[in-house]
């Protein structure tokens, strides 16, 4: 198997020149017990139903007292739905599982029902702070497929270009201003909405709305630019 | 265009179960640090599609993609899993990343990965039965009626 590569690489320049040095990840066979043991032993790997089981064994007090909780799938601070399953000596996280899937909706399922030209409109929710990008790339997915890109007019290629850039930044700024929330520091979050809104406005003025665009189409894009 | 799918820059390699981990085993030692995806496809109605002369086309397929960051180079690689005996040895060791994905795989396609530490389903419950992105899985439709709507 050849694979060729394009070009020379500076990396080994690059990790010489910084006083961290190499920050890959190193190989299993080279790591050290203790960072494997960081690594693999940090992770409860049990399933629900064996957790359930240990709950119903009885209290050894001789055995090293270790503990399983949950914590979620409710939780205020959550954006999206996460339980975490936790083993716990005392107030120390020994393991955790996180257990996702509470916000799956089936999309990849949905899809396969869908027409070309109706798949932008389910893509465009997958992500629907940045759903632009989304779009272009299931359009672009689409016209390899049917063999039509190289024929996309080159003004629909840089409106695109356009529209998902902005699409990047109103999803960055929207993601550092709920950090901030997080934090603590509400002005960051309003100072982060605030420019969002300007892009949104710009969205609603090319697109017809703010989010769920289906703007990007195999082919081209829905609209043109408006004039003003 | 050569091929509807492929483009031209991509590079792919296709494989059997039997040779997959030491393919990708190669390809680690090649300069291929990191594991970018891995996903399963249902080719149910699709058996007659394009593959090497010499690969018997199985339903499902794994699609592993691959990055070497020093060198900006992508490879994908994909393996035919059969229907009969879907389950394939698991990346964990080479790629501590690919665990979620392989579990995911597993979840939504019933594909096993032999030396996965916990293949449990990820995103459907624990007791679920069947596997919703195989091809012939059905779409349950639940009939919504409403009630204030005039005829």
């Amino acid at each position: 198997m050849t694979t060729t590569d394009p070009r020379p690489s500076d990396y080994r320049r690059f990790v010489a020149g910084t006083d961290e040095g190499d920050q890959q990840l190193k190989p299993r066979s080279e790591l050290t017990a203790t960072e494997l043991m960081r690594e693999v032993g940090s992770v409860l790997r049990m399933s629900e139903a064996e957790a359930a089981q240990l709950g119903d064994l009885p209290d050894d007090p001789d055995d090293d007292q270790t503990m399983i909780i949950n914590m979620g799938p409710q939780h205020p601070s959550t954006h999206g739905v996460l339980r975490l399953m936790l083993e716990l000596r005392g107030e120390t996280v020994l393991r955790c599982k996180p257990i996702i899937g509470y916000l799956h909706t089936g999309m990849e399922k949905t899809g396969e029902q869908l027409a070309y030209m109706q798949g932008g409109t389910n893509v465009t929710r997958m992500d629907y702070l940045s759903p632009i990008a989304n779009e272009l790339a299931f359009a672009m997915a689409t016209e390899q497929l049917l063999g039509i890109d190289e024929d996309i007019p080159d003004r629909a290629v840089w409106i695109r270009m356009l529209m998902s850039e902005m699409s990047r930044m109103a999803s960055h700024l929207l993601f550092m201003a709920t950090n901030g929330m997080d934090l603590g520091a509400v002005s960051m979050m309003i100072y982060g909405w605030r420019e969002r809104e300007e892009v949104l406005r710009f969205f609603q003025e090319v697109t017809g709305l703010r989010m769920n665009h289906n703007y990007v189409r195999p082919g081209g894009v829905a609209a043109d630019l408006p004039a003003s | 265009m050569s091929e509807p799918g492929v483009n031209a820059a991509d590079n792919v390699v296709h494989t059997t179960p039997g040779e997959y981990l030491a393919l990708v085993k190669s390809l680690v030692d090649d300069g291929f640090t990191m594991c970018v995806d891995l996903t399963g496809v249902d080719y149910l109605t699709h058996m007659a599609r394009p593959l090497p002369a010499d690969l018997v086309a199985e339903r499902f397929e794994v699609v592993v993609n691959l990055l070497d960051l020093a060198a900006r180079r992508r490879i994908r690689v994909r393996v035919q899993v059969p229907e009969a005996e879907p389950e394939l040895p698991s990346l964990f060791d080479l790629y501590p990343g690919t665990e979620a994905m392989e579990r995911e795989t597993f979840d939504m396609f019933g594909i096993a990965f032999s030396g996965h530490p916990d293949l449990t389903r990820i995103l459907m419950p624990e007791d679920w039965v069947g596997h919703p992105l195989r091809k012939d899985y059905e779409v349950g439709r639940i009939p919504v009626q409403f009630k204030a709507a005039n005829a």
